[in-house]
């Protein structure tokens, strides 16, 4: 099992199982909003930015704030009528993309919703 | 029949208060030569950002490839401006490492600061501003980093003394421009550095705070650009001069008052003008109402003519800087810097450098 779909099952299985943890952005982060989307871009990486389109895109503003992927679905579900558990797996792969990129982090314990 | 050059000036002006509409465009999308025209020019000016607003503001309409295409733009340039940002964050990490803290002008200070949204402005190098006594020290930092200076110094002492700043190309080809001063010639004598990087702002980026020059000063950084830039000045530029020109009376004070300290209060008339002309917006009324009433100064004309125009001329240049030049001896030692070069740029020698000079400042008698 590769890296990537190990964090992925541990996001959507946290997600499942209510023991989920928060997701804010990095302070670290630069990012820009594009047409159609948001190009994200740690500043300590020396990788090229990732660009977010279409549904992903909006849950980088959902993030300024620490966010559990289950409220973020349950949002966009319904701004896009669609399932909140499709919608939350396509969450968790944006979000897997995201840390591995280190442009997310892993709230502590009790950060503000 | 359409207009390309009123097509851009009119998407530059987007979003300013006192501008014309794009409704001239019509609701529908841009047949397909004009679109190519507009999208070309928009490259080429750095007005991607701004046509990305206006298709999301719906004051442009065009077909989804039109769409697409203009998305494509905008997504490159701004992922090259991120990238800039990167390694300007990169390079202030390591200049403060030396006790060196620059301010940022221009791109990313005016796109965080002066736009509806970042994503309005895009920018294609850095510009730094490093005190004088600073500079040598800085130059450690950039050839830490693997830049390379495009252009020697003529003269030992004549970037902390007289020039506008040097350039730096650094690896993936971006080019740091560190300044000096606002300009080259008179005008970046005028300009005092002290006084310039005094009371600055700053933008936080990637939860860095990272220096940068305050309004009033940006604002007089974008007419020096306009006025004293280039033949031509890009319509970004020209955009620039409209996004921060002062709002009211105080910041119309505040930024006379730089302005004749400094000796740019032609160079502020000649950007508004130029800037109101090509965009078609209208300045603020006390901005308005000052540069009707404004009686420009013989030597400040003067010297701008030999920034643009027919005119223009680097000797003559030259020779006005000499005016300002304090003393005898730093006028000499400047004199002999341009004309006798220790290091030379390009194929022209010393000799050649001399006889150019010669001969322009005859043709100017």
């Amino acid at each position: 099992m590769t890296r990537r779909c190990a964090t992925w099952l541990l996001l959507y299985g946290a997600a499942m199982a209510s023991s989920e943890p928060h997701l804010a952005r990095r302070a670290e982060v630069l990012w820009r909003f594009v047409a159609d989307g948001v190009l994200v871009l740690a500043a300590d990486s020396s990788e090229p930015p990732v660009l977010l389109l279409g549904p992903a895109a909006t849950l980088w503003p959902m993030l300024e704030h620490p966010t559990r992927l289950s409220d973020a679905a349950q949002v966009l579900a319904a701004r896009f009528d669609a399932a909140p558990d499709v919608v939350l797996r396509d969450l968790a792969q944006v979000a897997e993309s995201l840390l591995a990129h280190g442009a997310l982090v892993v709230a502590p314990e009790g950060a503000d919703a | 029949m359409s207009d390309p050059a009123r097509d851009a000036a009119a998407l530059t002006a987007f979003g300013l208060p006192t501008s014309s509409s794009l409704d001239f465009l019509g609701d529908a999308p841009l047949e397909s030569d004009r679109w190519r025209r507009l999208l070309s020019t928009c490259r080429r000016e750095r007005l991607d950002g701004l046509l990305y607003a206006a298709l999301d503001a719906g004051a442009l309409h065009a077909t989804p490839q039109q769409h697409e295409q203009a998305a494509q733009q905008h997504q490159r340039c701004m992922a090259g401006a991120l990238l800039l940002e990167r390694e300007l964050l990169a390079v202030l990490t390591d200049a403060r490492g030396v006790g060196v803290e620059p301010l940022v002008l221009k791109g990313p200070a005016v796109a965080h600061q002066d736009y509806p949204d970042p994503s309005w402005r895009p920018f294609g190098d850095l510009d730094l501003l490093v005190q004088p006594e600073q500079l040598a020290t800085f130059e450690l930092v950039l050839r830490g980093r693997d830049g390379t200076r495009r252009f020697p110094e003529p003269r030992p002492g004549f970037d902390r003394r007289f020039s506008k700043g040097y350039s730096y190309r650094m690896a993936q080809g971006i080019e740091v421009d560190v300044h000096r001063s606002l300009a080259t010639g008179p005008f970046g004598l005028t300009i005092d550095p002290w006084e310039l990087a005094a009371s600055p702002g700053h933008i936080v980026l990637a939860g860095q705070h990272v220096a940068t020059l305050d309004r009033t000063r940006r604002f007089l950084h974008a007419c020096v650009h306009a006025a004293l830039g280039g033949p031509t000045p890009r319509l970004l530029v020209l955009r620039d001069v409209a996004q921060l020109a002062p709002a009211d009376e105080t910041e119309l004070a505040n930024a006379l008052e730089y302005a004749r300290r400094w000796r740019l209060a032609a160079v502020v008339h000649d950007a508004l003008r130029h800037s109101a002309e090509v965009l078609g917006w209208e300045p603020p009324e006390p901005v308005s109402e000052w540069a009707r009433t404004h009686v420009l100064k013989l030597r400040e004309t003067r010297w701008l003519t030999s920034y643009r125009g027919d005119d223009r001329s680097t000797a003559r240049q030259a020779m006005h800087t000499v005016s300002v030049v304090p003393g005898v001896a730093a006028k000499v030692a400047y004199a002999r810097a341009v004309l006798l070069p220790q290091q030379t740029v390009g194929s022209r020698t010393r000799l050649d450098r001399l006889r150019v000079g010669a001969r322009q400042l005859r043709r100017q008698r």
